[in-house]
């Protein structure tokens, strides 16, 4: 089976205080195939942001490996990393990571115009269009709703084409009908592309949008069998 | 332009107002301050009072319900699209918490407001002058780090580069200091303070915390009552400024300096 993305026994620990250093990641093994949608599912603390900050190689791990394509990310650099980060990765933020004052179609392109690509209007605009942002598309920042501005994030993370996007509690600042819209997008648009999604969130009807559901708690995985009436709840509204 | 003319003037500025209880209430009532060139000027306030909303309007990012924003002299409500996007890219610096774009390099993120500039000239130059400003706020030998190794002060101080990239006349600061020290609090507006001596720009920070104001030549509060000057240790003569009559509002002269 094709592997777009192995975490091998993975260790990360944070000394808080002077007690035993927290393990935040406690030997986490995990495989996810090209294209697939997996969620982590956990409580606030079960360590679903440091695991997808090892992914995005942001932290080290203080045992095992991250495996990308077959590459170790922990091991790159950090001009390699920040190159990962850039072209292979899409982080999907928060909607206040969009720069103040820029229009829509700016913030969308910006990672694009850092790495010199010319097409950044061509490649942003149908992006924006999908993700319902047409008629937005030249508005700053100030003049969208935080929905909006989720989805602005989303192209800004998609915008680069990258094989896998890491999406950590992306409707944290919506209410449930637009985050399930934003989802179901989000769902979308990467099976289209053929994009492996990694979402980390606290919400069951969330997780209910992933493929695969595994539940983090206290830095361990596990296997999680989500309520069927998520699934029902969570995808009803999205999906024809 | 005239000299006395300030870079920033909001006059008699109503924002989220509503009627209520025989008084017009809300977000921001009549408010009127001015930046001048030089010149640090503090808003002190709680969360949710105003101050991100204050500065959007002084940055012509959202429209005053009543009142006059200007730049230069300049009536924001008169401008056209075109004039306004200019006035930002070449006027106006905005720093505040925008968060941590994880995913660029600190070069990238502090270069982010010349690389969206619609002008090809200022992303060409975009990453050197970045490097210029991370130097000025002294993050140049720490610009290879990681965000995550990044403290909260490291953080505010790549904010104010951001802002500071396009060598604004006008710095707009939205709580950069939020949740810093008292000694980290204290240099990010020791900077601000040498920025403004140096460059000459004029400087609208807003804090939380009053020990966050105490670099800042004029501090105003705000609160429910509305912006309420506290202190004043403006280098500038106390004057008072002739302006244009006023959009909606029968005032034709206000003293807007203390």
């Amino acid at each position: 089976m094709p592997v777009a993305l192995e975490l091998r026994d993975l260790v990360k620990r944070y000394q808080v205080g002077e007690g035993e250093p927290v393990r935040a990641v406690d030997g986490v093994s995990l495989v996810v195939a090209p294209g697939e949608f997996v969620a982590l599912y956990g409580p606030s603390g079960s360590g679903k942001s440091t695991l997808l900050n090892l992914i995005a190689a942001l932290l080290e791990p203080d045992r095992g490996a991250v495996l990308v394509n077959g590459v170790d990310v922990a091991a790159l650099s950090y001009k390699e990393a920040c190159e990962y980060r850039l072209r292979e990765v899409g982080i999907i933020g928060q909607p206040s990571d969009l720069l103040p004052g820029a229009r829509a179609i700016q913030n969308a392109s910006l990672k694009l115009w850092v790495t010199h690509a010319r097409d950044a209007r061509q490649r942003v605009e149908p992006l924006l269009k999908r993700l319902g942002l047409g008629e937005r598309m030249n508005h700053r920042t100030e003049q969208l709703s935080m929905g909006e501005r989720q989805r602005v994030i989303i192209a800004q993370a998609l915008a680069t084409d990258p094989g896998l996007v890491l999406a950590d509690e992306p409707t944290g600042y919506l209410d449930t009908r637009r985050g399930r819209e934003v989802l179901g997008l989000l769902s979308e648009l990467c099976r289209e592309r053929g994009t492996t999604v990694v979402l980390a969130t606290h919400d069951p009807q969330a997780a209910a949008f992933a493929d695969r559901v595994h539940e983090l708690r206290d830095g361990r995985l596990t296997d999680y069998v989500p309520d069927p009436a998520y699934f029902v709840a969570g995808r009803q509204t999205v999906e024809p | 332009m005239d000299a006395a003319v300030p870079l920033l003037s909001l006059v008699g500025v109503r924002y989220g107002a509503q009627r209520g209880r025989g008084r017009v209430e809300g977000l921001l009532v009549d408010v009127s301050l001015d930046v001048g060139a030089g010149e640090l000027v503090a808003v002190v306030g709680s969360r949710s009072r105003g101050k991100t909303t204050l500065l959007q309007l002084a940055a012509g990012l959202v429209a005053p319900e009543d009142g006059v924003v200007r730049i230069r002299g300049y009536d924001l409500a008169g401008l056209s699209e075109r004039e306004h996007s200019r006035l930002l890219r070449e006027e106006i610096g905005l720093a505040g918490q925008n968060g941590p774009r994880v995913d660029l390099r600190m070069v990238h993120y502090v270069a982010a407001p010349l690389l969206v500039s619609r002008r090809r000239k200022h992303r060409r130059q975009a990453f050197a002058r970045a490097s210029v400003a991370l130097e000025r706020v002294g993050m140049a030998s720490r610009a290879r780090q990681r965000w995550g190794d990044l403290s909260r002060w490291d953080r505010a101080l790549v904010d104010v580069a951001q802002g500071i990239v396009g060598e604004p006349g006008l710095l707009l600061v939205d709580d950069v200091t939020d949740g810093l020290g008292m000694r980290e609090t204290a240099e990010v507006t020791k900077l601000l303070r040498s920025l403004v001596e140096e460059t000459g720009m004029g400087v609208l920070m807003t804090v939380s915390d009053g020990e966050a104001a105490l670099s800042a030549h004029r501090v105003f509060s705000l609160s429910r009552r509305g912006l309420r000057a506290i202190s004043d240790q403006s280098p500038r003569p106390k004057n008072v400024i002739d302006l244009p009559a006023v959009r909606g509002g029968s005032d034709t002269r206000r003293d807007v300096c203390l």
